[in-house]
């Protein structure tokens, strides 16, 4: 399954015109004929839903590299700008791009070999004032819900990072995803069925 | 407990995302313009090659040097016969205009 069918799979939704009041057409327009000011505009009006889509696929273990992503996203939106046909909304085809751009540094940080900085490894460990049965009850049910999470298709776990670690409505993803509710929620739906028998399997095991 | 509340669970005690910062935008476009100023030169040192190798096969047709026997006499004069086509005219242009061949093939990978 492909976040090509759930990204602007329904009529886009609008974003607010921010800056100079031009839409996203114009703004395009004036980029093409060499205007940073106007991209400048474009980012200003777009950046909160990228930066909740990159971090959102990246998840909770990547949140420094949000905005590094952010920004090679936008580059590329940039540098792609002349082929934007305007065949669907801009906004769609420009989370697209940051979606697949996100995908692909997620994918280079799984072949790197896994490090963990020092200081982060200390403050992981468990503090020798709690119990042993406070660091497993609870601890180990969310680890356990994360690394179930971790191992979804990409769009349901981007779409869980969303609603639940992001908490963002079902409105707010529908702006993100640029879909529609009935569309989010049914996603959702199968990603929390899929995430409880991969849960449950794990239990059985 | 439910799905929905391990997952609420699960995630209430993540770090959240960062916002943008304030100087994001002009970090993109600096990336952008370097990113273009990169791929400037990028294709400038391309030229810079092609000039160079035209130059020297074009000087191994004129003048029959013994390595250019090693190569395919058909080839040499195809290449090389596009060579005089490109850099020959050039080079003769700026033979009249008082450059010698060296300091034109080194203005040319110097520019």
């Amino acid at each position: 399954m492909e976040v090509t069918e759930l990204i602007g799979n329904d009529a886009p939704v609008e974003t607010a015109k921010t800056g100079s009041g031009l839409d996203d057409q114009n703004l395009i327009a004036r980029i093409l004929e060499g205007s940073d000011r106007h991209f400048c505009l474009l980012i200003e009006r777009h950046e909160t839903h990228v930066f909740q889509l990159v971090s959102s696929v990246l998840g909770p273990d990547h949140c420094s590299r949000v905005e590094e992503v952010c920004q090679d996203a936008f580059i590329k939106i940039h540098r792609n700008l002349a082929r934007f046909r305007g065949e669907s909304g801009f906004g769609t085809w420009a989370y697209r791009i940051a979606y697949n751009t996100a995908l692909d540094h997620l994918r280079a940080l799984a072949r790197r070999p896994k490090t963990i900085p020092l200081d982060q490894f200390y403050d992981a460990r468990p503090s020798p004032q709690a119990g042993p049965a406070a660091t497993t009850a609870g601890g180990d049910e969310a680890a356990r819900t994360r690394r179930a999470v971790d191992q979804l298709p990409d769009i349901y776990r981007t779409l869980i990072h969303l609603h639940y670690w992001k908490g963002l409505t079902i409105n707010e993803i529908c702006q993100v995803l640029q879909s529609s509710p009935g569309t989010v929620k049914s996603y959702l739906h199968r990603a929390r069925a899929r995430l409880q028998n991969a849960l449950s399997d794990g239990e059985n095991e | 407990m439910n799905i929905e509340q391990k997952l609420k669970s699960a995630f209430e005690q993540q770090p959240t995302s960062p916002a943008p910062s304030t100087g994001f935008q002009d970090q993109v476009m600096a990336k952008v313009s370097a990113h273009a100023t990169a791929q400037q030169s990028r294709s400038s040192r391309l030229l810079k090659a092609y000039w160079l190798v035209a130059a020297i096969l074009f000087v191994a047709a004129i003048s029959q040097v013994s390595w250019a026997a090693t190569f395919d006499p058909t080839l040499l004069w195809v290449v090389g016969g596009a060579a005089v086509l490109t850099v020959g005219p050039v080079i003769l242009l700026a033979r009249l205009a008082g450059f010698s061949l060296l300091d034109l093939v080194w203005r040319t990978i110097d520019r």
